[in-house]
C-alpha cells in the first residue's frame, strides 16, 4: 500500500501527532443523465489532530464530493459511495448506521459551505438554526441552547448577538452569514471541521477576516481543520499541508513549504506557474494547455499525461502509483 | 410589517370598487329589460312600469350605481323579488351550510394534500409518488358533480354507509360526501404543489447544511424543509377558495344542501335580480376578503416579506 | 481538441434573436415534447377524443336523439352496457354511446371558441398595457385584478341568467371571463419583450407601435399564450359541464356531458349507473388531455415559466 509508506514517513519526518482521520482508497459515483460518474476514484487522505489540510485542485477534481462522502452527506439518490475506510478515532465511519453518523456530523465533524447565502434556512431565524445544533447533540432546552448559541455567536465575532439571534439570514452579510455557519459548525467542538471554500463567494476584504477567524478557532478548540480550496493564496495563508487533486485522484500531498518551494509532480507545478506571484513576477504566466478530462472517458495510463509536457510512453499505458518520495512527500507520477 | 399590511389593504380597495361598478354594470346595462323579464312575457303594462319604480330603474343610470353604491355601503342590498325577504338576511340565513362544506373541504384538502405531496416527494418514483400524483391528476381532471354522483352512488346506493343527501338531522355523516366531493379538486392541487415545492427545496443548500448539523431525518423535513414549501401551497389555498365559492354551487345541487349556492342557482332560475346582484357581489367580496388574508399571512411563512416589504414569486 | 468538438455540436440557433430563435424554439419546443411520455398521452387522449367528435356519424349506429321506446318500448329503457349499446341506455332509450361522442363536438366547440374569444381580448388588452404601461396599464391591470376577483362559474352563470339562451352567447360569456388570465401572461411578456435591445432598436429606429408589437413582440408572446390557451381549454370544458349540470348550458335535447351526468344521477337509485359514468369519465379523459398537454408544452415551450397554478 503506497499509503501506508507514506504515513510512516510521517510519523519519522515531522511527528506532529495523532492521527485523526484517515481515508483509504474512497471511491465516489455520481449519477448523471447518461450513467454513472467516477467524481471520486480512489483517494487516499490522511489527517492530524489539530492541522490544517487544504485540498486543492481544479473545480470538478472531485474535491467537493470527497469531503460529502466522508460526512456521508451523499444523497442516495444522486450518488453511491463504493467500499472504502474512512477511520475516524478508530471507527470506520463507512460501516456506521445513519443513526450513527449522524450521531458524529455537527457533533464531531463539521462542514460549512461555499455559499452562505443558500446554505443558511431563509425563514428561520439565526438563533433557531445555531441552537438547533445544541438542541440536536448536548440534548440542551430551548432556553439553555439559547444562551449557547448567543456566546457562540460572539465568539466567532458576530456584534450584538442578542439581537442577531431573532434575525433572519436575509439581514445579515455574506460574512456575517459564513460566521454563522461557522459557529454553527464548532458549537460543539468537533475534531474535524470540513471548510468547502468557504471563502470563495465573499468579498476579498471578507476573505482573509474569515480565513483569519477560521484559523484563530482552529487554533483555540484545537479543531483540525480540512479546507478544501482552489486558491493558492489561501493554501499559503493556511494550510500546514496540501493534499492536490486531478481528475478523482490524489496527485501530491507534502507539506506547505514543500508544495511551494519544491513542487514534484507536473500538474503541481503547472498550477503554481499558473497563478501570478512574486515568483514569476515580470514574467509571461504559464497557462496550463487543455481542461480537466472528462471523469466518464478517462485516458488509460496516467490521468494528467494528455496535458502533460513531459510525458513519455509509460505514462500512456501505466497509471503512476501515489508513493512517498522522501520525507513524507507523496506524489503520483512516473517520472521521479 | 405595517407598512405591508396597509399595502396590501390600499391594493384591495380598488378590487372592492371594481367589483361593486362590475356587478352593476353587468346587471344593468344588460339587452333586455329586467322588469320585462322578472314579469315574463305576458305580464301587463302597468305590472312591469310598477316593478321599473320598485326597483328604480325608471331612474337615470348614475343615480342607481349611487344608490346601489350606497347600499352596498350600509349592506342594504335590496329585497328579494320573490320571499320580500331582505337579500342579506336570505344570505346570512343560507351562509353558515355554504361556511361549513368550504371550510371542511378546505381543512380536508390542506392536511391531506399536505400529507400525500410530501410523502411522494421523499418517496420520489415509488409507487406512492406515483399512485398520489395519478390520483391527484384524476382529481384535478374530473368534475366534481360526477365525482359526486359516484361517491353517492357507492357510498349510498351500493355500500349504504352513508344516508341520502340533503342535511338530514343536521349531523356531520351528512357533510361527509359533500366535503369529500368539494375537497378533492383543491387536495389534488395542493399535493402536487406540496410535492413540487418539496422536491425543490429538498435539493437546496440549507437542507444539506440542516443535515451536516446532524439533524434527524425528520427534523430537517418538518422543521426545515416543509415551511419554505408552503409558500405555493398559502397562494393556491387563496384560488381555491374562490373555485370552491363556485364549486359550493354544483355540489350544493347535487347533495340538496340549502346554501348560498343553491340560492344563487333558485335566484337565477326565478330571474330573481336583487337576489342575482346581491350574490354575486358577496361572493366576490368574499373572495376579495380570503386574498387579502391570504396575502397578510405570508409574512408568516416567509420572513424576507416581513422586513423587505414587497413579496418576489421565486 | 476535444472542446471545440463539443462546442460545434450544440445547436447555434438558440444564441439567435428574432425569427431564427423563434423556429428553434418550435423545434426545440417539439424535440422536447416528443420525449414527454404525459404530454404525448395528453395529445393522444385530445387527438382521439377530437376525431371521435368529427367522425360522429361513422362511429355510431344511433342517433343520439333518437328515444328508442317509441320503436322498441320499455325493454330499451335503462339497458346495462352491452354489445349493442356499448355505454348502455338512458331512461328514454337513447344511446349514451352516441351521447357521449356527440357530446364531444359541444364540448370541443365551445373550449375553442371561447379559447379564441379570450386569447384575442387577452391579448390584445395584455399586449396593450405592457406595451404603452402608464395609465393603460393600470386601468387594464385593474381590470385584471377585478375579473379574477369573481369566482370563475359565478361569474359565467350570472352573464349567462342575463342573456337570452344561445350557444354564441355562452361563448361570449366564458370568453369575457377567462380572458383575465391570458391578458396577465402576455403583459408580463411584453413588459420583458420590449425591454430587449432588438426591440429598443425598432423603437429607437422609429418603427410604428403596431409594426412593433405584430413583428417583434407577437411572435415572442405566442409560446406562453399557447401553453395558457391550452390549460384553459381544460377549464372552460370543465365549465361548460358545470353550467349544464346546473341546467344552464347547452338546451337539450343537444348531447351534453354535463347535462346528462344531471339526469343520469336522478337513476343512480334506481342502479343504472352508466348513464352518468360514462359522460363523466368523457369530461375527464378531454380534461386530463389537456392538463397533460398543457404541462408538457410548457415545460417544451417555456421551461422558466413551470409550476404556475393557471385556473
Amino acid at each position: 500500500m503506497p499509503w501506508t509508506q507514506g504515513k510512516a514517513a510521517v510519523k519519522g519526518g515531522e511527528g506532529m501527532g495523532e492521527t485523526i482521520l484517515t481515508v483509504r482508497g474512497l471511491k465516489t459515483y455520481l449519477y448523471a443523465k447518461d450513467g454513472m460518474v467516477p467524481a471520486v476514484d480512489g483517494l487516499d487522505l490522511q489527517l492530524e489532530r489539530g492541522e490544517t489540510l487544504c485540498i486543492v485542485g481544479e473545480s470538478g477534481c472531485g474535491k467537493s464530493t470527497a469531503a460529502l462522502s466522508i460526512m456521508g452527506l451523499i444523497p442516495a439518490s444522486e450518488g453511491r459511495i463504493e467500499q472504502c475506510e474512512i477511520i475516524f478515532k478508530g471507527r470506520n465511519l463507512a460501516n456506521l448506521s445513519r443513526e450513527e453518523m449522524r450521531g458524529i456530523r455537527g457533533r464531531e465533524i463539521s462542514m460549512i459551505f461555499q455559499e452562505p447565502m443558500t446554505s443558511l434556512n431563509p425563514v428561520l431565524t439565526i438563533g433557531r438554526q445555531v441552537s438547533e445544533v445544541f438542541m440536536a447533540h448536548r440534548g440542551l432546552n430551548r432556553n439553555e441552547a439559547m444562551k449557547e448559541t448567543i456566546q457562540m455567536l460572539s465568539l466567532v465575532g458576530i456584534p450584538e448577538p442578542e439581537r442577531r439571534v431573532r434575525e433572519y439570514p436575509h439581514q445579515l452579510s455574506g460574512g456575517m452569514r459564513q460566521r454563522v455557519m461557522i459557529a454553527m459548525a464548532l458549537s460543539c467542538r468537533p475534531d474535524v471541521l470540513i471548510a468547502d471554500e468557504p471563502t470563495s463567494a465573499l468579498d476579498v476584504t471578507v476573505q482573509a477576516q474569515i480565513l483569519q477567524l477560521i484559523k484563530e478557532l482552529k487554533d483555540r478548540l484545537g479543531t483540525a481543520v480540512i479546507l478544501i480550496t482552489h486558491d493558492l493564496g489561501v493554501v499559503a495563508e493556511a494550510a500546514q499541508r496540501v493534499l492536490v487533486m486531478y481528475a478523482g485522484r490524489a496527485v501530491e500531498y507534502c507539506d506547505v513549504n514543500g508544495l511551494f518551494d519544491n513542487p514534484r509532480h507536473p500538474y503541481t507545478r503547472g498550477l503554481l506557474a499558473s497563478v501570478p506571484g512574486h515568483r514569476n513576477h515580470g514574467q509571461r504566466l504559464d497557462v496550463m494547455d487543455g481542461s480537466a478530462p472528462n471523469l466518464r472517458d478517462l485516458p488509460g495510463g496516467c490521468r494528467f499525461y494528455p496535458r502533460c509536457r513531459y510525458a513519455r510512453g509509460m505514462c500512456r499505458t501505466s497509471e503512476p502509483e501515489f508513493v512517498d518520495i522522501g520525507e513524507g512527500h507523496l506524489c503520483a507520477c512516473h517520472l521521479i | 410589517m405595517f407598512t405591508y399590511i396597509l399595502r396590501r389593504l390600499m391594493a384591495a380597495l380598488p378590487v372592492i370598487v371594481g367589483a361593486i361598478a362590475v356587478v352593476f354594470i353587468l346587471t344593468s346595462v344588460v339587452p333586455g329589460d329586467p322588469a320585462q323579464l322578472m314579469v315574463g312575457q305576458r305580464g301587463d303594462p302597468a305590472t312591469i312600469q310598477k316593478l321599473r319604480e320598485d326597483l328604480g330603474l325608471n331612474r337615470p343610470l348614475w343615480q342607481q350605481f349611487v344608490d346601489f353604491f350606497k347600499g352596498v355601503m350600509t349592506l342594504d342590498l335590496g329585497r328579494s323579488y320573490r320571499s320580500k325577504m331582505p337579500v342579506t338576511q336570505a344570505i346570512a340565513e343560507r351562509l353558515p351550510v355554504t361556511a361549513r362544506l368550504a371550510l371542511g373541504s378546505m381543512a380536508l384538502a390542506v392536511v391531506s394534500g399536505v400529507t400525500l405531496g410530501m410523502l411522494a416527494a421523499l418517496k420520489q418514483n415509488s409507487v406512492l409518488d406515483y399512485g398520489s400524483m395519478i390520483t391527484a391528476l384524476i382529481g384535478i381532471s374530473a368534475p366534481s358533480f360526477w365525482v359526486g354522483s359516484m361517491l353517492i352512488f357507492l357510498f349510498c346506493v351500493q355500500l349504504r354507509w352513508v344516508p341520502g343527501t340533503g342535511t338530514g338531522d343536521g349531523s356531520w355523516i351528512y357533510m361527509l360526501l359533500p366535503v369529500l366531493t368539494l375537497g378533492m379538486r383543491p387536495a389534488a392541487l395542493i399535493a402536487r404543489l406540496t410535492r413540487c415545492g418539496m422536491l425543490e427545496v429538498l435539493g437546496q443548500d440549507f437542507i444539506r447544511t440542516a443535515r451536516a448539523k446532524g439533524l434527524a431525518e425528520r427534523a430537517v423535513i418538518i422543521g426545515h424543509a416543509l415551511k419554505n414549501a408552503m409558500l405555493p401551497v398559502v397562494t393556491v389555498i387563496g384560488t381555491s377558495m374562490a373555485e370552491m365559492l363556485g364549486g359550493a354551487v354544483v355540489v350544493e345541487r347535487l347533495f340538496s344542501l340549502p346554501g348560498v349556492g343553491r340560492l344563487g342557482v333558485e335566484a337565477i332560475l326565478n330571474r330573481d335580480f336583487p337576489l342575482i346582484r346581491g350574490q354575486v357581489l358577496f361572493l366576490a367580496l368574499v373572495f376579495v376578503v380570503i386574498n387579502l388574508l391570504v396575502d397578510l399571512s405570508y409574512p408568516l411563512f416567509d420572513p424576507r416579506i416581513r422586513y423587505g416589504g414587497t413579496w418576489r414569486r421565486e | 481538441m476535444p472542446t471545440q468538438k463539443a462546442k460545434a455540436a450544440v445547436p447555434e440557433n438558440r444564441e439567435n434573436k428574432g425569427k431564427g430563435k423563434a423556429y428553434g424554439l418550435w423545434r426545440d419546443g417539439w424535440a422536447r415534447l416528443k420525449e414527454n411520455r404525459a404530454a404525448m398521452a395528453g395529445l393522444m387522449m385530445v387527438a382521439v377524443i377530437a376525431l371521435a367528435a368529427v367522425f360522429a356519424p361513422y362511429i355510431t349506429k344511433y342517433d343520439p336523439t333518437e328515444q328508442l321506446i317509441w320503436t322498441r318500448g320499455a325493454k330499451a329503457q335503462l339497458v346495462p352496457p352491452g354489445r349493442d349499446h356499448f355505454f348502455g341506455t338512458d331512461i328514454y332509450g337513447r344511446d349514451m354511446y352516441s351521447r357521449v361522442v356527440y357530446g364531444a363536438r359541444v364540448s370541443l366547440q365551445i373550449g375553442i371558441a371561447s379559447t379564441l374569444i379570450s386569447v384575442i381580448i387577452g391579448v390584445t388588452l395584455g399586449a396593450l398595457a405592457g406595451y404603452y404601461g402608464g395609465l393603460a396599464d393600470d386601468i387594464i391591470s385593474w381590470l385584471i385584478n377585478v375579473v379574477f376577483a369573481f369566482p370563475f362559474l359565478l361569474f359565467v352563470l350570472a352573464l349567462v341568467a342575463y342573456l337570452p339562451p344561445g350557444l354564441p352567447l355562452m361563448y361570449a360569456a366564458i370568453g369575457m371571463v377567462n380572458w383575465a388570465g391570458v391578458a396577465r401572461i402576455v403583459r408580463g411578456q411584453v413588459l420583458s419583450v420590449r425591454e430587449r435591445e432588438y426591440v429598443e432598436a425598432a423603437m429607437v429606429a422609429g418603427g410604428r407601435d403596431a409594426r412593433i408589437i405584430v413583428k417583434h413582440i407577437l411572435p415572442n408572446i405566442l409560446a406562453p399564450v399557447i401553453v395558457q390557451a391550452t390549460l384553459g381549454m381544460g377549464s372552460i370544458i370543465m365549465l361548460e359541464s358545470s353550467l349544464s349540470f346546473l341546467g344552464f348550458g347547452i338546451q337539450p335535447p343537444t348531447p351534453s356531458w354535463g347535462y346528462d351526468i344531471d339526469q343520469g344521477r336522478q337513476y343512480l337509485l334506481a342502479g343504472a349507473w352508466w348513464w352518468s359514468a360514462f359522460p363523466g369519465l368523457a369530461i375527464m379523459a378531454l380534461v386530463l388531455g389537456f392538463n397533460l398537454l398543457g404541462d408538457g408544452l410548457r415545460d417544451a415551450l417555456d421551461p422558466r415559466q413551470s409550476g404556475g397554478e393557471g385556473r
